[in-house]
């Protein structure tokens, strides 16, 4: 698929129907073994026969996305772990494995996630150190052969701005980016204040098509979200929460939520003009699966795009 | 009548220095708020240099600062850089206005101290961070060890360093079931009863504590200053 008429498809199928990416990757592979303290990406080497299962899973659960498994794989995250050589290898064998399960008229998005450091003055990071590593890893995605990019879980803004543009110097394809905003007094805010609707606003001049939110909030506070987000933005708008908040029971983190209740809570997401739903923590191929069902049954007449 | 004029002059000049002593006071906790580390540096200079109780700029003027923003960060109306910034900014007026303490005590600290910590296995850093952050703000002397500690490297340095307070912080839920490591480590050389134990972080829970024999839970950086400074009493404040 050329970058161009990927872009135009997957944009364009956004205006026909809802679009539905996966779920959660990290809590799945928690539950077929993965070590807490180990860096997931690392498993796209060492057990290249799970994550590929997971991107399975997804598939046949109806996801039309699906998202490499480099969350944490810029140089600046491998990094804390001592894996930063390792940054190429780990980006491609990551699309490599989701090529493998993508069938044709699916996609795959090359996943990029925060780089765990903090920009000046809260920490010592620079923007500019930021940009580099995050255009460094697109650019392996890139050739690898992903056809869309999803930005997640910000809670900087500038971060995110970091990223979209390290992304845009090496590559025009769809472009998404969530942050991660925590519920206030005052209303929604990323961990460093940003504000909702300005927020986008800067992500779509830097270059999104694309934005939304992710992460922290379960479904039930996205659904609020997701309207203020709608109304903040004339572009398509992504919205993925978590499946409630994690409990401990004997040991073992559990998401409490039923996936039935994560669904209905979704479908109110898509009624208030979300384009692209999906899960993050906690989320399983049930909850895609429910998700699809609920949505195709629903008719859907798409809102909110200009 | 002259005396009454004498006992006059002297109530004004009085009320003059409270009046500027309470301006200064008024500007090192702007300082905070602004998060500007260099005023704070410059004001706490100047109080040291004018012979400004140190411990009254301290507290009536950068713990203030800092305190107004934590109840501000609590309510949502301040973020995580007004906080970490105003906590930087405290911690280096306070560092300069210890100086004259210090040498009047012989050199010797007495600062309530405290060994801080994200537990083995988990390299989440910034609630740890905030906490080491807060607490040294509000005048403890924190020892950060930073993330991935290891159970038994807790227990050594807190054999070290004796402090009154161990706070361990976990963010992945299974690997703070490293924490019950830690405090067996600490009941067998015989040091549990010595310092209190706090934990924190995402996944901990109040019943999370008292599951694994810690001491104190902190829900937030504001609530763990809060509690550590109830259970020291008022020691922090001036005698």
């Amino acid at each position: 698929m050329s970058s161009k008429e990927s872009k135009k498809s997957i944009l364009e199928l956004s205006r026909q129907r809802v679009v539905l990416f996966d779920g959660a990757m990290g809590t799945m592979l928690f539950s077929y073994g993965l070590p807490f303290g180990t860096p997931p990406e690392l498993w796209n080497l060492s057990h290249p026969e799970i994550i590929l299962k997971v991107h399975q899973e997804y598939i046949r659960a109806g996801a039309d996305i699906i998202q490499t498994n480099t969350f944490g794989a810029s140089s600046l995250k491998l990094k804390k772990s001592g894996n930063e050589k390792k940054m190429e290898k780990l980006n491609e064998a990551a699309v490599k494995l989701a090529r493998t399960a993508c069938p044709d008229g699916k996609y795959v998005a090359g996943n990029i996630g925060p780089t765990g450091e903090f920009l000046e003055p809260v920490g010592k990071a620079k923007y500019k150190q930021l940009k580099e590593a995050f255009s460094e890893q697109a650019e392996v995605l890139c050739s690898a052969g992903v056809d869309l990019f999803s930005i997640e879980t910000m809670f900087d803004l500038r971060e995110a701005l970091a990223a979209v543009e390290g992304v845009r110097q090496v590559s025009t394809l769809p472009l998404f980016v969530c942050l991660t905003f925590e519920k206030k007094t005052k209303g929604y805010f990323t961990l460093m204040g940003d504000e909702v609707s300005s927020s986008l606003k800067k992500l779509e001049q830097a270059g999104a098509d694309v934005v939304g939110a992710n992460c922290t909030l379960g479904s039930k506070d996205m659904v609020r979200l997701a309207s203020v987000i709608r109304k903040s933005t004339k572009l398509p708008i992504i919205v993925q929460p978590n499946a409630g908040m994690p409990k401990l029971v004997k040991g073992k983190t559990v998401y409490l939520q039923k996936p039935s209740s994560f669904a209905s809570d979704v479908l109110k997401i898509v009624k208030s003009g979300a384009n692209f739903v999906g899960g993050c923590c906690g989320t399983t191929p049930e909850f895609i699966k429910t998700i699809k069902k609920r949505i195709t049954a629903l008719e859907y007449k798409p809102s909110g795009l200009s | 009548m002259e005396r009454f004029y004498e006992f006059k002059l002297k109530t004004e000049e009085a009320n003059r220095v409270e009046k500027k002593l309470k301006g200064f006071l008024e500007k090192c906790y702007r300082a905070v708020l602004e998060g500007d580390k260099e005023k704070a540096e410059k004001l706490a200079t100047e109080a040291v240099k004018s012979n400004y109780d140190p411990y009254l700029v301290i507290e009536k003027g950068l713990v203030r600062g800092i305190e107004k923003l934590g109840k501000d960060w609590e309510q949502g109306t301040c973020f995580l850089p007004e906080l970490v910034l105003g906590a930087e900014a405290v911690k280096a007026g306070i560092s300069i206005l210890q100086e004259p303490i210090l040498k009047s005590k012989a050199g010797k600290r007495n600062l309530p101290r405290v060994i801080i910590g994200t537990i083995e296995g988990d390299i989440h850093d910034i609630g740890k961070t905030l906490v080491a952050t807060m607490l040294s703000a509000n005048g403890f002397e924190v020892i950060d060890l930073g993330v991935d500690v290891k159970s038994e490297n807790f227990v050594k340095m807190a054999k070290k360093y004796e402090p009154r307070f161990l706070c361990l912080s976990s963010l992945l839920t299974t690997t703070m079931q490293n924490e019950l490591r830690v405090i067996e480590g600490l009941r067998k050389a015989n040091l549990r009863k010595k310092l209190k134990i706090m934990v924190g972080g995402a996944p901990a829970s109040p019943s999370w504590a008292k599951e694994i024999g810690a001491d104190l839970y902190a829900e937030n950086a504001i609530e763990a200053v809060r509690i550590a400074q109830k259970e020291i009493g008022h020691e922090l404040k001036r005698k």
